[in-house]
This record gives C-alpha cells, sequence and structure tokens, in this order.
C-alpha cells in the first residue's frame, strides 16, 4: 500500500517555513557582519573626519596602503596564478601536499606569520642578504610592508583561483587544442575568459585581505605606516575619536575594488 | 625598610586591582607581582601592559578604566593629572641601555665597549656606521623610544657625540625604518636581525641579552641626574613637547576603575620587601619611595608607609 | 592517406589496430560499448599515446610508439574529432566558434555557416542552441581548420534518430565535397552502412572484419562477425552453426526437401508499422523478424525457409561468446 502524499496545503507551508528560517538566518548574520561598520558610522561626526583628515601627512598612509596593496596584488597574480591553475589541473605531484602548503599561512595567526617571516627574510638571513644585493631590505620597510601583505593574502588568490580554473571544463580546453591552439593560446582565448568571474572574485577578496593586513604587517613592517597601522598608532597616540576616522577612509578607498568586481562577476557569468 | 604586613583591601568581599602598566613590566607583573599579591591579600588582580604615553592617552579618551597605572617615566602620568589623579609614587627606575644581538657582526666591538674597554663614545660611531642595524621603539607611543632620541642628544652635549654622528644614529632621513612596534623589536633582536637595539635594562636581563651600559648622565636612570635629562627634549607628532626625565617606575591609583580600596593595596604591596626584592632581581634599580605632585590627595595607608621607610 | 598500425594498451585489453584509409575514404568502425572504438579514435587524434607501432597521415608520422618525443601534437596532424559532447566554447558566439580556430577564414567560415543551416544563429550563444544546432556548430568549427581526416565519435546518439541520420547526412555531404576522409564510430549498422564506403568490426580491440558494407552483412566472415552485424538466430545442426538474419528470412508455408529449415510461429507483437514475429525451430528460438501487418502470420503457424538463406559457420569460425 503505498502512503498517500502530504495534502497540498500542508506541503506549500513547509517549504515556506524553511525558507523563512533560512532567510531569517541570513538576516541575522548579515547584520551582525555591518554591526561594527553601523557603530564606526554612529561615532563619526562629520567635523571630526574633517579635522582628522585635514592633519598634516594625514593621506600619506593611504598612500602607503593603497600603493603596496597593489604591488601585493600584482606579485600574487603573477606567482599564485600558474599554481593555482596547476592545483586545479591535479598537474603537480603529491598534490596534497602543495594544497596543504597553500592552507598553512592561513591557519597560521598574521602574528605568528610576521615572527617567522623575521626568520626568513630579516637583514641577517641569506635571503635577506641576497635582497641587499638588490638594494632590498625586508624590515621595516616599503618593501617589507608588501612582503607581509603578499603573506596575508596568497592563500585567499590562490584557493579561489584554484575553484575558478577547476570549474572550467577541461575538454574545452581539449577542444581548444584539437582545434589547433597552441597552450598558450587556448589558455588566454578559452580558459582565462571563462574563469575570469571567479578569479575577479578572489582577487577582490585577496585585494581586502591585503588592505587590512596587520598581524605580519606590525612585526616586520612597522614603518611606513600604511592605513591600518595608521589607526592602530593613532589609536593610541591621540583616543578612539582621532583613530576611527582613518578606519572610514580605509572602507571607503577599499571598497569600491572588490564591489566592482563582484558586480562584473556576476554579469560575465550570466553571459556563459 | 622594616617588613610591613599588607592587610586585605577590605574585610568582605574580594576588590579588583585592574592594573595599567608599561609594556616592559608584563612579565614583572605577571609572574613576581600580581600572584604574590593575590595571595597576600586575598584580591583579584588583573594587568594589561602596553606602551605607557599609548596607554595614558586610552585612558584619557576614556577607553581604559584601570584603578592603577604604573607608567615608566613621569610624562605618561603627567598626562593623567590631574582629572584621573593628583599624585604619584616612585619607587624604581629602569635605566636605558642598548642590547645587542650576541652573535653579531659587531657584537665583538659591542662586548669591548659595555666591558670598558673602548670609551662609550665609540658606541655612538658604531651605531652610526653604514649597514649597522640599530632598531627602536616609537617615540610616539613609548618613554623608551623618546628617551633613546633625547639619550643620543644628551651624547651630542656630553660626550662630545657630533651632530652628523647623532643624525646618523637615529637613522638620519630614514629615521623611520628603524623604528618598531613594541611587538615587534625585541624578536627581531633576538632573532638576529638587527644588531642592537634599545631596551631598558630590566628587559635586557629578563630577555638573556648582553648590553652597553650608558653613563648615569643619559641613561635616565639616576635621580641625581635630573637636571641634566631635563635639557634634552623632543617634540612628537601630536604637538606634545616632552622633556627628558627620570626613567622612573610610578604608580598611583586613578579615580576612575572603582575598587579604590583594592588599588591602594596593590600600591602598598609595591612598596613591600618581597615585591622590591623581585624588582631588583628583574633588574630594576630601586628608589626610596617618594609621594609626588599632591601629597596630601594621596591615601593615609601609603602616606604612612613611605613616612616610615 | 591514414596508414595505422599499432597497439593500446588498456585495463582490461589491448587495442591492436591495421587499417590503411585512402584520400577522401569514409570508415565506419562497428562495435559493441566497450570495444575500444574510442581508444581507436583518440590514438589517431593524438590524445592518447601508442604502446606500440605507429600511425602515418600522407607519409607524416603522426605517432610512434618507438619515439614518443616526436609525436605531433593534437591540434596540428590534419585530424579533427567530433564528440558527443559538442564542446562550443560558451563565451563566444557562434560565429566566433566558428572562426576560432587559427587561420580561419571569416568568409569562408561564414559561408559554411550558412550552407549547414546556421545562418540565422550567429550571434547566438551556445547555450541557446539545442542540441543538433550545437553539434552543427561544432562540425563547422572543425572543418575551418582544413583537416584532412575527421574522427566522429557517436557524436549524435544522444539525438532522437531522426535529426542524428540527418546530421549525419550533413556530414557525408561536406565531407564529400571537401575530399576529406572520415573515421566514423557508431554501434548502429545503419549508420556505417549509410555513410561509409568501408566498414569495419570491432570487438575487445580486435579488428574482426573490414569490408564493403553490403559484404559484411552478406557474408560476415565468422559467427562473432555475424552477431555483430544483425544475425540474431542460430541453429546447430548437424555440427554445425547457421546463423539467421531477421531481414533475410522468407516465411513460406510450402518449402520442402533437405535444405529446408521448418519451425512454427511462437510470438508477435507489433513494432511500428510492422510485426514482429518470433520463430522457434526443433525446440530452440530461431529468431525474429519483420513482416507488414497485412502478411501477419497466424500464431503456431508452421513455416519453413530455405537453408542457403541461412550463413552456415562451422569449426573455428562457429565460435561465440
Amino acid at each position: 500500500m503505498t502512503i498517500p502524499p502530504a495534502p497540498t496545503a500542508l506541503r506549500g507551508s513547509g517549504v515556506r517555513v524553511s525558507t523563512g528560517a533560512a532567510l531569517v538566518g541570513a538576516l541575522i548574520i548579515w547584520v551582525a557582519l555591518l554591526g561594527p561598520l553601523i557603530a564606526l558610522l554612529a561615532h563619526l561626526t562629520p567635523s571630526s573626519v574633517v579635522s582628522a583628515l585635514r592633519q598634516p601627512g594625514a593621506f600619506q598612509p593611504l598612500e602607503v596602503s593603497v600603493l603596496a596593496s597593489l604591488i601585493a596584488l600584482g606579485v600574487i597574480l603573477l606567482l599564485g596564478t600558474p599554481l593555482a591553475y596547476l592545483m586545479a589541473r591535479g598537474r603537480l605531484p603529491f598534490p596534497r601536499l602543495w594544497e596543504v602548503g597553500v592552507i598553512l599561512p592561513l591557519l597560521t595567526p598574521p602574528l605568528v606569520i610576521g615572527l617567522l617571516l623575521i626568520f626568513m627574510v630579516g637583514p641577517a638571513t641569506p635571503i635577506g642578504e641576497a635582497l641587499s644585493h638588490l638594494h632590498l631590505t625586508a624590515s621595516d620597510t616599503f618593501f617589507a610592508l608588501v612582503v607581509a601583505e603578499v603573506y596575508e593574502a596568497v592563500p585567499y588568490y590562490v584557493l579561489g583561483a584554484a575553484a575558478a580554473f577547476a570549474a572550467v571544463d577541461p575538454e574545452l580546453e581539449q577542444a581548444g587544442a584539437l582545434l589547433g591552439d597552441g597552450r598558450w593560446r587556448t589558455w588566454r582565448r578559452v580558459t582565462v575568459p571563462l574563469a575570469a568571474p571567479g578569479l575577479a572574485t578572489a582577487l577582490a577578496v585577496t585585494w581586502a585581505r591585503a588592505m587590512g593586513a596587520f598581524g605580519a604587517v606590525l612585526i616586520i613592517a612597522y614603518h611606513p605606516f600604511g592605513l591600518p597601522m595608521q589607526i592602530w598608532v593613532t589609536l593610541q597616540e591621540t583616543g578612539l575619536s582621532s583613530a576611527l576616522p582613518f578606519a572610514l577612509v580605509l572602507l571607503v578607498v577599499a571598497l569600491p575594488l572588490p564591489v566592482a568586481a563582484y558586480i562584473w562577476s556576476s554579469r560575465a557569468r550570466r553571459r556563459l | 625598610m622594616s617588613l610591613v604586613p599588607v592587610a586585605a583591601a577590605s574585610t568582605g568581599t574580594p576588590e579588583l586591582a585592574n592594573v595599567a602598566s608599561a609594556g616592559s613590566l608584563q612579565l614583572l607583573m605577571d609572574r613576581y607581582l600580581g600572584p604574590p599579591f593575590i595571595r597576600q591579600t586575598g584580591d583579584e588582580y588583573q594587568n594589561q601592559s602596553a606602551g605607557s604615553q599609548g596607554l595614558a592617552e586610552e585612558i584619557v579618551a576614556g577607553e581604559l578604566t584601570p584603578n592603577v597605572f604604573m607608567p615608566i617615566g613621569a610624562a605618561p602620568m603627567a598626562l593623567l593629572e590631574p582629572k584621573f589623579t593628583t599624585w604619584a609614587v616612585q619607587f624604581a627606575a629602569s635605566p636605558l641601555v642598548v642590547a645587542y644581538y650576541p652573535q653579531g657582526p659587531h657584537a665583538p666591538e659591542l662586548k669591548k665597549i659595555s666591558e670598558g674597554k673602548l670609551p662609550i663614545k665609540d658606541l655612538f660611531t658604531l651605531m652610526a656606521s653604514p649597514g649597522f642595524k640599530l632598531g627602536r621603539s616609537d617615540p610616539a607611543l613609548d618613554p623608551q623610544g623618546q628617551g633613546f632620541i633625547e639619550m643620543v642628544h644628551l651624547a651630542e652635549k656630553y660626550l662630545g657625540v657630533s651632530p652628523a654622528t647623532a643624525n646618523a644614529d637615529l637613522g638620519g632621513s630614514n629615521g623611520g625604518s628603524q623604528i618598531f612596534s613594541e611587538t615587534g623589536l625585541e624578536p627581531t633582536l633576538q632573532a638576529g636581525q638587527l644588531d642592537a637595539a634599545s631596551a631598558y635594562l630590566p628587559e635586557a636581563v629578563q630577555l638573556g641579552l648582553p648590553y652597553v651600559a650608558l653613563p648615569d648622565t643619559m641613561n635616565f636612570g639616576d635621580p641625581k641626574d635630573a637636571a641634566i635629562y631635563d635639557k634634552a627634549s623632543l617634540t612628537l607628532s601630536t604637538g606634545q613637547v616632552v622633556t627628558g626625565s627620570l626613567l622612573d617606575l610610578e604608580v598611583s591609583v586613578l579615580k576612575v576603575g572603582g575598587d579604590p580600596a583594592a588599588g591602594a593595596a596593590f600600591v602598598r604591596f609595591l612598596l613591600s620587601t618581597k615585591a622590591r626584592h623581585s624588582l631588583t632581581k628583574e633588574g630594576y634599580t630601586l628608589l626610596p619611595p617618594a609621594l609626588l605632585g599632591h601629597k596630601a590627595a594621596a591615601p593615609k595607608s601609603i602616606r604612612e608607609l613611605i613616612q616610615k621607610s | 592517406m591514414l596508414a595505422a598500425d599499432f597497439e593500446v594498451e588498456r585495463r582490461d585489453f589491448a587495442v591492436r589496430i591495421a587499417i590503411q584509409l585512402e584520400g577522401g575514404e569514409r570508415v565506419a568502425v562497428l562495435g559493441p560499448s566497450g570495444a575500444g572504438k574510442t581508444t581507436f579514435l583518440e590514438a589517431v587524434a593524438g590524445l592518447v599515446p601508442l604502446t606500440s607501432g605507429e600511425i602515418r597521415l600522407d607519409q607524416r608520422r603522426l605517432s610512434s610508439a618507438a619515439r614518443p618525443r616526436s609525436d605531433i601534437g593534437v591540434g596540428r596532424r590534419g585530424v579533427g574529432l567530433l564528440r558527443q559532447n559538442p564542446g562550443l566554447f560558451p563565451h563566444l558566439t557562434v560565429l566566433e566558434n566558428i572562426c576560432y580556430p587559427p587561420g580561419a577564414n571569416p568568409g569562408a567560415a561564414t559561408a559554411a555557416a550558412a550552407r549547414m543551416g546556421l545562418g540565422t544563429l550567429l550571434q547566438a550563444r551556445p547555450r541557446g542552441l539545442s542540441g543538433g544546432e550545437a553539434q552543427r556548430v561544432a562540425l563547422c568549427r572543425t572543418l575551418q581548420t582544413g583537416v584532412q581526416l575527421l574522427c566522429l565519435d557517436e557524436p549524435f546518439s544522444s539525438l532522437d534518430r531522426p535529426l542524428g541520420l540527418e546530421l549525419l547526412e550533413l556530414v557525408r555531404q561536406e565531407l564529400e565535397g571537401r575530399g576529406t576522409g572520415s573515421l566514423l564510430v557508431t554501434h548502429q549498422l545503419q549508420d556505417a552502412q549509410a555513410f561509409a564506403d568501408r566498414v569495419a568490426v570491432l570487438y575487445q580491440g580486435s579488428l574482426l572484419q573490414v569490408g564493403d558494407p553490403r559484404e559484411l552483412v552478406l557474408r560476415p566472415k565468422t559467427a562473432l562477425v555475424a552477431s555483430l552485424v544483425g544475425y540474431r538466430g542460430w541453429l546447430r545442426r548437424g555440427g554445425r552453426l547457421w546463423a539467421i538474419h531477421p531481414d533475410l528470412v522468407q516465411i513460406s508455408s510450402a518449402v520442402d526437401g533437405d535444405g529446408a529449415i521448418s519451425g512454427r510461429v511462437v510470438g508477435m507483437r507489433p513494432d511500428g508499422a510492422r510485426i514482429d514475429v518470433e520463430l522457434e525451430s526443433e525446440g530452440e528460438w530461431v529468431g525474429r523478424f519483420h513482416c507488414p501487418f497485412s502478411e501477419a502470420p497466424e500464431l503456431d503457424l508452421r513455416f519453413s525457409f530455405h537453408a542457403d538463406l541461412a550463413t552456415v559457420f562451422s569449426g573455428v569460425e562457429s565460435d561465440l561468446d
């Protein structure tokens, strides 16, 4: 004997309840995430923002942060993309090892990354000495800031980009090859355009992480001040009300790129 | 000084001594002062250590509400007067030294200087040499950072160090690259990525780092040289002008933060033999306890304790 | 044009091929699933390395087991491949897809597209295409590479039969027009016969018989081949195996003589516009055959048919799995 299906009314409300519960959950977490921003805006008066930004050299940390993050992003793109692609296509020997290598910095608190970077690229280490031949020091310099940002942000890019590449059907790459493409042409005309939406969102996250890098920066790149360090120091120097405007600046400056990336990404996805 | 029993803050419920102390005091507080205080008085205890200047700013801004403030140096305490307190007890000093990395290329020369085999003036010439990696803490946040700069200026005056050398010592136009966060300075030195760094004598002792002691006239550790210290000054980026002063350990009970009895009990504990013994062991210079500021405003028990010693 | 004499090891058996194709010749590879047909095509297309032997196209050595490093890369062999998945690039329009191959001539491409009925779809995206349209685009695209040999791995098997046949005919016309040869993999005998000049029967990696499509069906060399080209009824008689093809059976109620096989009708079933009739002889199921509705026999009708309409095997050739 078969069990009769649930009456339509009950079935419908069951679906409604679970969708409703999901929405409530989503709302809670979203509000929680935005809470600090709301607190920030509530505590800022336009005059305090203006006076903080009128201080001499107030925009210096902004320039430092943006420039360092752009350079870090470029380095991450250049070096992280091949790794992400090879990981996605399973062309690396001992794949688990490579994955662990990418996840480890993610698991390491940024403060600890900074402490360990001292041992790795400090001026008196072999790498540090090699760098000094290139007139570069990875301690308390702009270069050190870029290094710290790269370390804090690169796992996010590699993992996101690997997922984006993995989502590109390998048979399409094979199709390109069968039609006479060299490897590079298929990469350029098929793989990258198809992975681009995922790459864009990965870059958005990476940029956010680089701009907000603090733990490793505190240790090896205290100077020159980027925005996060500026907020930290200003907080201790003159207190919360003068530090918060810089937090607002950080958000205002750092936000457009990820937002644009997400918008572009979802548009590009719909076209596929 | 005779052994004075430190009574519990109150006979009833334990109160909380909520201390904000200088960064370099963290180990001393957590290991050698906090636990004995708890055992002896039955009060609760909590400590937060960070750059003294920064702590003072946070207290002024209302972000921190300790009931005991224990900075190094008078400038941070001065920020809190008169709103948060009008008195302070000076009880020890933390002179400035130059700690160095024992396996560094310059270590042998620094060792000779520290042993007196080479004149102290050589220290400044050495620090000015190209490729010498010196680190110091942020003067904006930390009396140690301020003191180091003032110390170099005093060296110009009293050791005949040339202005050019002094400038080079402080990094010249790239001075920023010498400035490290408190968290980062010592690990970088310990890892050998700096040749030398500013430090408090107790810090060097606690970390087991070799150091070059500085003359009393410029180590901000001897009360007798207060007048000399006063001659050096520095303008911070906030506009506040700080003059060189004794890097003394001061302590006061703040008007905010509640539990004043526990606060006072902690101060009395600091002046006890046991506490002073710990201070000496960790490298601090003991000073006879002295009341500064508006003496009458200090709690009676503290005044009496100081008068007895 | 194509000289293939090679072997590719697979997990379960080795695929061993020795075959030659003239320029412009179309050969169908017929066989059940798992016979190694796809492996055959993949080897010719350069997607799998050879375990032994070599493949040449017009004197160019495409693949060699002895010198694998000098194997010519996938897109430069003059061999194209069409599969069930058309592999259209989703981010490009139909026209961009067709013009994708390096060196494709947009004018020729557009003309070819029009000829294949894609003229109105040039600005469409692959996502909006039907299965048949997508395969036409894939075909048009591959032909822009100027291939000498087109490999087809059952590209139309997921489409409905009439459409599949129509597309196969389109392919045949295009190839004929260009003089391009072809290797068509199929498990449908009719497709093989309609499309190809020769049919090769592949079973468990070995080519059992290669020949004219008609010859193959009328004169299969072994019982195994017979089973693969449509013979359904089997009778053991006098130490020999008789294979009966349903299309070659004619029912008559009065066939006598030594060569007659007699039996009876044991079942009937409509099958489209005709009837599927089941026959039994001497207790053995002999097979099915078709006849029009109008000629439907009675159940239990006794029948006989002449022995020389059956193909007879003896000895080794009568081996069947």
